[in-house]
């Protein structure tokens, strides 16, 4: 019985051991996660299913876990520093995106917000093959 | 015809009461990260607490007795005391959850931050239980809480693949995120067998004066309520699945559930989630306030019951209204709701064997159940679920504490 808990301790301890890629690939598939979020916060929005009040502070929550990942991503250094480099490129993309939407949900500004959601959909498509770690 | 009706109400009682922030965060996750794979979790979960609500409220109906009364009485006041301060933190836990789930809701609804919902929300649920019968509170609450059956509506017309989400109801080996995916598949059976669902049911049957010819309809409450109260959470699963995990959309913040039925209802879609939200999380905060009342005055022999008045049991009283400023605390240090919800619910499967192996002592005592004492499918099919759950946790918390996943 104890060996057979013990193997499943290490099992499950291999499970949770993670390389620098896979380190990465989990930060962007975080990341993606937030934008493919924040394109939904906004398209419902558009469309007049959520209120203005939700909408905001569910793109404040993504704008804050994104800056968590940014600083995640900075503070691995495992990874290599090219790679590194793309990534909080498209991270910052991201939040620049995420933070015009945002302003014009705020602002009431429909043609600021449709504008948003097209730079955060490109975005998250420019994010999506690297979060699946397919080229 | 009375027992029928009790029977309706039990059921709709139960099917109002099941789903709460944990079914619904677990389930949210489950679905989001590894589509309808994970539903054998929730499945075996249901199976596991149709049998032990059905013996709680067995042991209640038989022995007259609530489940901490009769664990104090056969193990003695010093495995009480143990089972009391585990049990207590960890539901204080849960009561902080969905206390959470409920100013959630709010904040929803109004766009005002869920720290400052917490005074007012605790105020009302005090005032609820210090004004309310045990009936208004627990059939009252959980009536309204049928709004949660929104959540099968959506996934029904979701359309989704129900030969998949068949085949989720058999166990299978992820493909990715491994240890994240034995974590959830531990909260969902941390969130689905809850010792205070049990304690509670075991209260409400002696608040009802149950005796032995209320054992079939004990069985039917059982099994009907929580089956149903199961479908909603597998609803919830399989929206997740259709809704969030082609887009990528991880569940890792509460305001993300608000989106789980906009594609299907639109703006009432919104509505529905946060009604629903709501209204189980305060069910739940209800029961659990009330049931670490009722299982601290039963083991020290105070008077209790929600059918008399405060002034007739003030220590009781007293002690519901600290519980629930305790409950009200933890939301107001600004604690994420939804990663206390998920590290609450699997620290409650860590602990089900304290409370669930003496009770199924208790299940096989002739003493206390006579011969209504439990078979041995009864005990088997509880024992591996609550092992399994318990070495499980062990295992993925520490995992998931680390950043593992």
């Amino acid at each position: 019985m104890r060996g057979a808990l013990v193997a499943l301790l290490l099992a499950c301890a291999a499970c949770g051991t993670q390389s620098p890629a896979e380190q990465l690939q989990t930060e962007l598939r975080t990341v993606a996660s937030w934008a493919a979020t924040a394109q939904k916060v906004c398209a419902d929005r558009q469309a007049g299913r959520v209120p203005a009040g939700y909408a905001l502070k569910a793109l404040a929550a993504a704008q804050d876990e994104l800056q968590t990942e940014d600083e995640t991503l900075a503070q691995n250094s495992n990874t290599p520093t090219e790679q590194r480099a793309t990534a909080r490129a498209q991270v910052a993309q991201v939040k620049q995106a995420v933070a015009e939407a945002h302003d014009a949900i705020a602002r009431a500004d429909g043609g600021a917000l449709a504008a948003a959601l097209k730079r955060l959909t490109d975005a998250a498509a420019a994010l999506r093959p690297e979060a699946r770690g397919t080229p | 015809m009375k027992k029928i009706f009790e029977m309706a109400l039990g059921i709709v009682t139960s099917i109002g009461g099941f789903l709460e922030i944990g079914s619904i965060t677990t389930a949210a996750q489950a679905g989001a990260l590894f589509g309808f794979q994970l539903t054998w979790a929730i499945l075996l979960g249901g199976l596991c607490v149709i049998f032990l609500v059905e013996q709680s409220g067995r042991l209640a109906a038989v022995s007259r007795r609530t489940i901490p009364d009769a664990i104090r009485e056969r193990f003695g006041f010093d495995y009480y005391a143990l089972l009391l301060v585990v049990l207590a933190l960890v539901i204080l836990l849960v009561l902080g959850a969905e206390l959470g789930g409920v100013c959630v809701a709010l904040e929803f609804v109004t766009g005002v931050g869920y720290r400052w919902w917490a005074v007012p929300v605790a105020f009302v649920m005090w005032l609820i239980i210090w004004k309310g019968t045990f009936s208004v509170i627990e059939q009252g609450v959980s009536a309204l809480g049928l709004v949660t059956l929104c959540f099968i509506a959506g996934a029904w017309a979701l359309h989704p693949h129900w030969p998949a989400v068949a085949a989720g109801a058999l166990p299978t080996l992820p493909t990715h995120d491994r240890a994240r995916y034995w974590f959830i598949a531990v909260s969902i059976l941390g969130a689905s067998i809850t010792p205070y669902l049990m304690f509670f049911y075991s209260s409400g049957a002696v608040e009802d004066k149950w005796d032995e010819s209320y054992l079939g309809v004990n069985r039917i409450i059982a099994a009907g309520g929580m089956s149903f109260g199961t479908f909603i959470s597998v609803a919830v699963l399989v929206i997740a699945g259709v809704v969030f995990l082609p887009r990528g959309i991880q569940v890792e913040h509460y305001s993300q559930l608000a989106l789980l039925l906009t594609d299907v209802f639109g703006r009432w879609g919104f509505r529905l989630v946060a009604a629903s939200l709501g209204i189980a999380c305060l069910g739940a905060a209800l029961e659990i306030t009330l049931e670490i009342a009722y299982m601290i005055a039963q083991g020290f022999g105070w008077n209790w019951s929600k059918n008399q008045r405060p002034k007739d049991e003030a220590r009781y009283s007293l002690t519901y209204t600290v519980v629930v400023i305790l409950g009200a605390l933890l939301v107001t240090t600004g604690v994420d709701p939804l990663k206390l919800t998920i590290f609450s619910m699997a620290l409650t499967a860590a602990t089900l064997p304290v409370a669930i192996v003496p009770f199924l002592l208790l299940m096989n005592d002739e003493h206390y159940v006579g011969e209504h004492g439990n078979g041995w499918l009864s005990n088997a099919v509880v024992l591996l679920i609550i092992g399994l759950a318990f070495v499980l946790a062990l295992v993925t918390i520490p995992l998931e504490i680390v950043g593992g996943s």
